[in-house]
């Protein structure tokens, strides 16, 4: 099945599948303080008030 | 901590679904599902708009880390039955252009092509009257008091000046701001989340105002704050011995607005009601469906639905009117004037001061405006711009402009074998740079100085354009700047080659190197030199010393060397 691009992330350029935006959380890329919207979305959430901030706490997990 | 669980579990309920039919809305198995709602996996974008679909909220709600949601009194098998009908009868309506197509095939040319011609009117109309811009029609992001001047800036942040003397312009710490609104000694905000929060309000009043949810507008006087929520429902606190609050709690209501001592309500029809005492009040039954507001002490100024402005004022002031000012987005007023802002960013005014007319006549690009007394302020989005009475510094341009950074210049970049590299020069000012190639994932580099940034050329395409973007990064006084782009093709780069200088190797040697590459022997010259230091034939010289050559540049050269002899016994 082909993965919709679908997240932006403030700051940065073009747009980002699921895996993707996973991963770069995973790899500390997006900051707890970086905001991220798609197109069915009018706001910026950020990060650590959304509920992807689950990955995050895995890395804090893992540096742990 | 994760508010995911208790959010499903919490919507699941309400509408009193089974975990096993929520798993097959989001396409998993039960026990999957299961592991969302203890929280041991987490749900993706498309299961995220599956939820939001299912429960009627926004994608914002199930994105947002919150068990807090709106839970609707929804029929799900009334739900259920209106989908499947409206699927149902859109399949039936494409079957029905089908078959019309099939069995008139002239007819339904003809229409197309009327079609097309409507789409191309259109478009030409569109471009010909051009729409009012939004932007100056979002007069939000600017409130003025007899002693501050808020705005909101480009991110959604709040900045002030003038009097702080109750504290109204400290902490003003909303990084989600969409509308300002100053009172006497205090500021109010409303955030992007419905919330609000106030500097400068006593306790007891901004404890009330925290507490109100999903408020969508907002609208202060000199001592009394309006909140309008979602549902249409009308809030109001502070100073009630004005009857400012007298309308309190009246519903089905789309806009507020206030006066120092009264509040004027808008509701869904248009009809205008209002409370408190005014200049002017009396004059709102004859409104309906009003775009705005501004008031003193002697003049009430509405800007009508066409974009025009009424003006009521004491007898005494017959010569303010703005009769002939078309095209208003914004309208504002003092004790003795009048102003407009017109959909190209100019500001009219009314008034008996010709300095101040000959100033504001100055400004240009102005997205808002708003006045108090005696002074009045223009706000093109960076900027503040004011006339009059600055007695508590409300308008020291030099300490509210926020400067914006200057592009960065000078940008090169080169390509190698595995980096594109980008190197440029750097920005006063810049607390750091956003460098990305347009290439997918990974692809954004901050970076603190303006430093050579490498991006690896592992996903990019043969012959495809990429574009280099740079923004400097600012804080504090400084806003970022515009992006820089850098539009370039890439193409992988040939193999080099290069020749130390004084390299001593044998002429044998030397030949097979070039030959290896593929320079043909025709091309290679060898011409004897001085004595070789021992019986070994050496390069002493070549015109490839101390170059860089690519492949194609070695196959076209002849290529020169000098080899020694050796002594004769």
């Amino acid at each position: 099945m082909k993965k919709n691009k679908v997240w932006r992330i403030k700051g940065f350029e073009g747009v980002f599948t699921d895996e993707e935006i996973i991963d770069l959380i995973k790899r500390g890329e997006i900051k707890p303080d970086y905001a991220l919207t798609c197109k069915e979305m009018k706001k910026w959430v950020k990060l650590k008030d959304s509920i992807y901030q689950y990955y995050m706490e895995d890395v804090k997990n893992e540096t742990v | 901590m994760n508010y995911l669980p208790s959010k499903l579990t919490k919507l699941r309920k309400h509408y009193n679904y089974s975990q096993s039919y929520l798993a097959e809305v989001l396409g998993v198995e039960t026990p999957e599902y299961m592991k969302y709602e203890n929280g041991s996996a987490m749900i993706s974008y498309e299961q995220m708009k599956r939820l939001s679909s299912l429960y009627h909220i926004d994608l914002v709600e199930v994105f947002r880390n919150s068990d807090e949601v709106e839970l609707y009194e929804v029929n799900k098998a009334n739900t259920d039955e209106i989908n499947i009908e409206f699927f149902t009868a859109k399949k039936t309506f494409i079957d029905k252009i089908k078959e019309f197509y099939s069995q008139n095939k002239i007819t339904s040319t003809i229409i197309v092509f009327l079609l097309i011609m409507i789409i191309i009117m259109f478009i030409v109309m569109k471009n010909t009257f051009r729409p009012f811009d939004p932007v100056r029609e979002n007069i939000n992001r600017l409130s003025v008091s007899e002693t501050t001047v808020v705005y909101i800036d480009d991110y959604s942040g709040v900045n002030g000046s003038g009097s702080n003397t109750n504290g109204e312009l400290s902490n003003l710490t909303s990084s989600g701001a969409i509308k300002v609104c100053e009172g006497e000694g205090f500021t109010i905000i409303l955030n992007d989340d419905g919330t609000m929060t106030s500097a400068g309000l006593i306790s007891k009043y901004a404890n009330e105002i925290e507490g109100w949810k999903n408020i969508t507008d907002i609208a202060v006087g000199n001592a009394h704050i309006l909140g309008l929520d979602s549902n249409g429902r009308v809030r109001c606190t502070g100073d009630e011995s004005s009857g400012a609050c007298d309308l309190a709690d009246s519903r089905n209501i789309k806009k507020v607005y206030a006066t120092a001592y009264g509040s004027i309500l808008m509701d869904n029809d248009g009809v205008l009601t209002y409370c408190g005492s005014f200049i002017g009040s009396s004059s709102l039954k004859n409104y309906y469906n009003i775009r705005d507001i501004a008031s003193s002490d002697n003049i009430l100024a509405i800007l009508c639905n066409d974009h025009s402005i009424d003006v009521y004022t004491k007898n005494s002031m017959n010569y303010l009117e703005a009769e002939s000012w078309d095209d208003i987005v914004d309208v504002a007023c003092g004790d003795s004037y009048v102003a407009g802002l017109d959909r190209y960013g100019k500001v009219h005014i009314e008034i008996d001061n010709s300095s101040i007319r000959n100033e504001i006549e100055k400004w240009s690009n102005i997205i808002a405006i708003d006045g108090a007394s005696d002074y009045l302020i223009g706000f093109d989005g960076k900027k503040i711009y004011g006339v009059g009475n600055n007695k508590y510094n409300q308008f020291v341009k030099e300490e509210l402009i926020k400067q914006r950074l200057d592009m960065v210049s000078n940008v090169v970049y080169t390509i190698d074998e595995d980096y594109v590299s980008v190197q440029f020069d750097s920005v006063s000012n810049a607390s750091g740079y956003i460098v990305s190639i347009d290439v997918g994932i990974g692809i954004s580099r901050r970076i603190e100085k303006a430093e050579v940034v490498k991006f690896e050329t592992e996903n990019m395409t043969e012959g495809k354009n990429y574009t280099i973007s740079i923004v400097s990064v600012g804080e504090g006084d400084y806003t970022d700047s515009d992006t820089y782009k850098l539009n370039f093709t890439y193409n992988k780069p040939e193999e080099t080659y290069t020749f130390d200088e004084g390299e001593i190797m044998s002429e044998e040697v030397f030949i097979a190197y070039l030959r290896g590459i593929g320079v043909d022997e025709s091309h290679i010259h060898g011409k004897e030199g001085d004595y070789c230091e021992d019986d070994k034939v050496t390069i002493i010289s070549t015109n490839l010393d101390g170059r860089t050559l690519t492949k194609s540049e070695l196959l076209n050269m002849d290529i020169e060397y000098t080899y020694c002899k050796v002594k004769e016994e």
